[in-house]
């Protein structure tokens, strides 16, 4: 698949968030305000791309090359995104102090959000290039990054809103969630 | 409104320690009744909410529901045994690394064990047996409980946990079922034949937001009322 | 689901090696490839931890603990850690933490090791007196209920167009709960204020003002319509109508009328209450202490 192809996929037609349903703990978390939406779904991108990169590093060279992808996977895989996002922080606060401060508290909940580690999976089990994996890694963050954007403009909109007392939080957002993934899938006729 | 705070896990991870008992002395039987069925409804997990990822994508049907909390029971219970057993070996600063190794580790076993001999089940369930390593509950647990506890009373807490978790798949993927294809556990519902056009919404990711939406809004309700 | 079908199962596991691996050569491929794996990553990391490091002041972790956290921004500053940072550096005094008040104030003092003067007062305060029974509206507003929503619609709904509308956009944004609303108008808690300015913000008639005061009682002028008394007559029973007995009432001479409307002094205002006393709409109340904002004008003089 053309590298286009796949970042458009990442982001509209497969949408991590309303189509193959990961990251939702921080999509349902972190969406109540614009700003934090925003903070989050940046960092997550950038945590994003470079997973895409490493994972694929790791899972070809020394995952397939030592024939033991079938049970370690996982495990490696996890390893590596939690080492690169503490590397990740660190290299933040020394470099550029602004933008850690900014994304800072965001980092460490990446680690276990579960886009990352879906999409560290989704890439390997498409054999995916190192190119091809980089782009999807980064097309994913945009579309996480968008669908939690629309879902904070939304979610400041609902607070004037009197919404009865049993909806309020997690389950009005839901709903909401559930009407945005509808929209979305108008989207599926983009892809053959 | 006061400015959250984000914990560095999931967020609001930290549910209910419960009562600590002196170490080496057992539990009564009322703390571990407790621990068991506070999972159940007054803290579960999905109301904070925890684990929404998988609960939405494998509850097409009861089949794959009853598989992914099958696999999450198993993960959770014997994550959170080992944890307990070796929490005084970890060091704080790479509790959170450590804990999610063990998991994964486990994750690893029960995946291959599906995929040896529920095959069919296994594809179904796709990638979320593998996430069942980051899915939030099994690291809240661990970190809100395992980590402090004895191990007998972190495995009935967990059990408590994982049991809720499994009915509230089991009502989804019912839901879901029934009226998405015409059938529950593979077998046609008596009384829903032909005449009832299958709502195949509900398969799709929109359909599995509106009605867990649903579901905890009328749970909320009827916390709401008993309280009142 | 796409991606996840049979034929990908096969393509993920292509073997590399050409032989068989026994189980115990397939275990110590995998302790050997996993540990080589996690030594790698623990050699990046405690390399970066060494690299990366950055110095800071040892002061300002104590500094921050020191802090109530809860990044309110009402110093001036984003958060409680640039907060901790500027006292270090010297931009902020050590009492600049109007919500943590004269307790934080002596901690962060004991931390950078100076005495602490007493921390400034400084609260909200209500310029509007008119709550439901005395608001007059002039039509029926059914847009969204926020203050801001209604006066962008023709000036908002109330006859007065300086006057609270009371649909709690202050009371929405306060992070401390210290405004409660009576009757559709707001009445600052003093004992939670810590005069963080977003109340100040979120009213878009600008009614709410932080004044800095010297004693824990004031008199505040609950009026914010800068028009000639017949006109303030006209929209409303509880305005300022600039008639002035206040200020010749007044034995420290802390009120003038400026504009069409009373004004306070606070460096002189000892909260004597003959302005109260003297006014005649009674749009002049005591604040402050424990009586939150909307009390009755003061009843005997003292």
């Amino acid at each position: 698949m053309g590298l286009f192809t796949i970042f458009i996929a990442a982001v509209v037609v497969n949408n991590f968030i309303l189509y193959y349903f990961l990251g939702l703990c921080p999509f349902i978390g972190v969406s109540g305000r614009l700003k934090s939406a925003f903070g989050m779904g940046c960092s997550a991108t950038f945590v994003m791309t470079l997973t895409g990169m490493v994972t694929w590093l790791v899972d070809h060279y020394i995952l397939k090359a030592a024939g033991v992808d079938a049970f370690l996977t996982y495990v490696s895989f996890i390893l590596v995104i939690a080492s690169l996002v503490q590397l990740v922080e660190m290299y933040l606060h020394k470099a550029v102090p602004e933008l850690y401060r900014a994304l800072g508290i965001f980092l460490p909940l990446i680690t276990t959000n579960c886009a990352v580690l879906g999409l560290a999976l989704l890439a390997s089990l498409r054999s995916y290039t190192l190119a091809q994996s980089t782009i999807f890694g980064f097309g994913a963050g945009v579309g996480f990054t968008m669908a939690l954007l629309i879902m904070a403009g939304i979610r400041e909109q609902l607070d004037f809103a009197d919404v009865p007392p049993a909806l309020r939080g997690i389950s009005l957002t839901l709903i909401t969630a559930g009407l945005l993934a509808l929209a979305f899938m108008g989207f599926g006729g983009i892809m053959k | 409104m006061v400015e959250e705070n984000h914990a560095p896990t999931c967020p609001q991870a930290h549910g209910g320690a419960g009562p600590s008992t002196p170490t080496g002395a057992t539990p009564a039987r009322a703390v571990l009744l407790d621990d068991f069925t506070k999972g159940l409804w007054r803290e579960h997990p999905l109301l904070v909410p925890l684990g929404t990822c998988p609960t939405l994508a494998v509850t097409t049907t009861v089949v794959n529901g009853f598989a992914m909390g099958m696999a999450t029971g198993f993960v959770l219970v014997s994550s959170c045994v080992v944890v307990s057993c070796v929490r005084k070996l970890i060091p704080r600063e790479v509790r959170i690394a450590a804990f999610t190794m063990i998991i994964a580790a486990f994750v690893t076993l029960a995946d291959l064990f599906l995929k040896a001999n529920f095959y069919t089940i296994s594809k179904a369930l796709g990638p979320f047996v593998p996430l069942i390593v980051v899915n939030c509950i099994i690291l809240g647990r661990q970190e809100a409980f395992a980590s402090k506890n004895g191990p007998l009373r972190s495995a009935i807490d967990a059990l408590g946990m994982g049991a809720g978790f499994m009915l509230l798949l089991l009502l989804l993927g019912g839901i879901r079922e029934v009226l998405g294809s015409r059938s529950l556990l593979g077998y046609p519902v008596p009384g829903v034949g032909a005449w009832f056009p299958t709502w195949v919404v509900m398969i799709l990711p929109p359909g599995a937001f509106i009605t867990l939406g649903v579901i905890i809004g009328v749970a909320k309700q009827m916390m709401l009322r008993r309280q009142r | 689901m796409r991606g996840w079908g049979a034929g990908s199962i096969a393509r993920r596991y292509p073997t590399v090696l050409l032989v068989q691996l026994t189980p115990v050569q397939t275990f110590l491929v995998a302790l050997g490839s996993m540990s080589g794996l996690g030594a790698g990553f623990a050699f990046l990391l405690s390399v970066a931890h060494r690299k990366l490091r950055i110095e800071e002041d040892p002061r300002i972790a104590p500094v921050e603990a020191a802090l109530p956290g809860i990044n309110c921004g009402a110093c001036g500053e984003a958060s409680c850690r640039s907060f901790a940072e500027a006292v270090i550096a010297g931009r902020q005094p050590v009492n600049g933490c109007r919500a943590g008040g004269l307790a934080t104030a002596r901690k962060v003092a004991a931390v950078m090791g100076v005495e602490v003067e007493g921390a400034v007062i400084r609260k909200a305060v209500v310029h509007c007196g008119a709550d439901d029974s005395v608001r007059q509206r002039r039509g029926q507003y059914t847009g969204i209920r926020s203050c801001t929503a209604a006066n962008l619609h023709l000036g908002g709904n109330i006859l007065c167009r300086y006057g609270c509308l009371g649909y709690g956009d202050c009371f929405r944004s306060c992070p401390f709960a210290a405004i409660e609303m009576v009757d559709g108008l707001p009445a600052i808690r003093f004992d939670k204020c810590v005069a963080c300015g977003k109340c100040v913000a979120a009213c878009p008639r600008h009614i709410i003002t932080l004044q800095t005061l010297k004693n824990d009682t004031n008199c505040a002028v609950r009026c914010s319509n800068p028009e000639v008394g017949r006109a303030v007559r006209r929209v409303c029973s509880v305005g300022c109508i600039a008639c002035g007995r206040c200020e010749k009432a007044c034995p420290v001479d802390a009120i003038h009328v400026v504009d069409n409307l009373a004004r306070f002094d606070y460096e002189k205002c000892t909260a004597v209450g003959a302005c109260a006393q003297a006014c005649p709409t009674k749009c002049i109340t005591v604040i402050g202490g424990r009586i939150p904002a909307m009390t009755a004008p003061l009843e005997a003089a003292v």
